[in-house]
């Protein structure tokens, strides 16, 4: 297959039409296996996004333990709240609620990733591309703790109130992370890891503009 | 003057610093994205584009399938009565927040970033439409399909449209020596 760039990442080309076009195919072209991949490899992938969800729920919110179970493509995390939240809620010890997620709509970045540095190079850096795959699946983690957070800030009390105290601020914050981890983060933080790697040296403008100012 | 890689006539532009441009592209991402989850914001502007993408979408749709009929944001089938509504997400708003933000923290002329988002709005609300009639379709074959494609697919492919389009507008800027 012919090289799309130079693979001397010091004399970056300028890409015309043509080369963007054969990019967008390669990137298409790669996207089908690497999406077959990602999906036999779900459950995996969904168990350690989770886990770690689980542990940045632990950490922010009123909660004493979050288990975490894979079940049928899902996530579903029963939060135990803290003694503090069932003394407020006058709630039995044993209490945990139910919040389920599904981590393919976060995990999908991924293979979305793995495209776009194989369709810039067949040979990448894969520490890089490794590294930009893990960084992935900590955002993913971070989308679903999100998911989490939001679903049970909204479980009412017995007294009809939020179960949870939140404040209005953090509501918004959890809000706009949610929003930004299902809508932006899912699908752009592949293409920024790739510009950042593969994308800067080889096919953005960075050395060539930039030496000039 | 003439860009000696593609031929083709460009506008001048300041020099590009990648880490200039990696916090302004965020910086006004996050003002674009949180601006538009705002109320007002959403009532004046997000609500009616998504109507207006659906009712192009279904008038579109129904040039060649007089089956299909919208309502507000929902288009559905007459006969068989399955619809899809679009919502955040799917009326191709973020995609072109983000070109918005790449344009804007790019440096270039003021006209060369108007032109852009103007090329680019179009080239993403096209792919966009081919996602709502292609999920429309596919949601009436198959509900696996069009959650795959819905959820998985094409929120990959109107970004990778997104940076197609950027990447076409940054060849058309000479870079400053």
């Amino acid at each position: 297959m012919a090289a799309l760039a130079r693979d001397d990442p010091a004399r970056p080309v300028r890409w015309g039409a043509r080369a963007i076009a054969l990019f967008a195919a390669r990137v298409l072209a790669w996207g089908v296996p690497l999406f077959a991949a990602w999906y036999l490899a779900t459950a995996p992938l969904s168990i350690a996004s989770g886990w770690v969800a689980a542990r940045l729920a632990e950490l922010a919110m009123p909660v004493d333990r979050v288990p975490v179970r894979y079940r049928g493509g899902s996530l579903v995390f029963d939060a135990e709240p803290d003694e503090q939240t069932l003394w407020r809620n006058r709630l039995p010890a044993a209490v945990a609620l139910e919040a389920r997620a599904n981590p393919m709509q976060f995990t999908c970045s991924i293979p979305f990733f793995l495209a776009l540095v194989l369709a810039t190079s067949l040979r990448p850096a894969w520490r890089r591309t490794v590294m930009g795959a893990g960084v992935l699946l900590l955002l993913a983690s971070a989308g679903l703790y999100f998911d989490v957070h939001l679903q049970l800030a909204q479980v009412p009390g017995p007294g009809g109130g939020p179960l949870f105290a939140t404040g209005p601020l953090a509501r918004e914050a959890i809000a706009l992370g949610f929003q930004l981890s299902t809508l932006l983060v899912p699908v752009l933080a592949p293409i920024v890891l790739w510009a950042a790697g593969e994308g800067r040296t080889r096919i953005l403008p960075g050395r060539e503009a930039g030496e000039g100012g | 003057m003439r860009e000696p890689s593609t031929g083709r006539t460009t506008a001048p532009a300041q020099p590009f610093r990648a880490g200039r441009f990696a916090l302004a592209f965020a910086g006004i991402l996050v003002a674009l994205f949180a601006a538009e989850l705002t109320r007002p914001i959403q009532h004046a502007l997000v609500a009616p584009w998504t109507d207006l993408v659906a009712r192009a979408s279904a008038a579109m749709l129904r040039a060649f399938d007089r089956d299909v009929v919208a309502s507000d944001a929902t288009i559905f089938s007459a006969s068989t009565g399955f619809g899809i509504t679009i919502r955040a997400g799917c009326n191709g708003v973020e995609a072109m927040l983000v070109l918005a933000a790449a344009m804007l923290a790019y440096p270039a002329p003021w006209r060369h970033r108007l032109l852009g988002l103007l090329a680019g709005t179009a080239a993403v609300q096209l792919l966009n439409f081919a996602r709502i009639a292609s999920l429309f379709y596919l949601g009436r074959w198959s509900a696996t399909a069009f959650e795959w494609a819905h959820l998985y697919v094409w929120q990959a492919l109107i970004m990778l449209d997104v940076l197609v389009v950027w990447l076409l507008w940054l060849g058309t800027i000479r870079p400053a020596r």
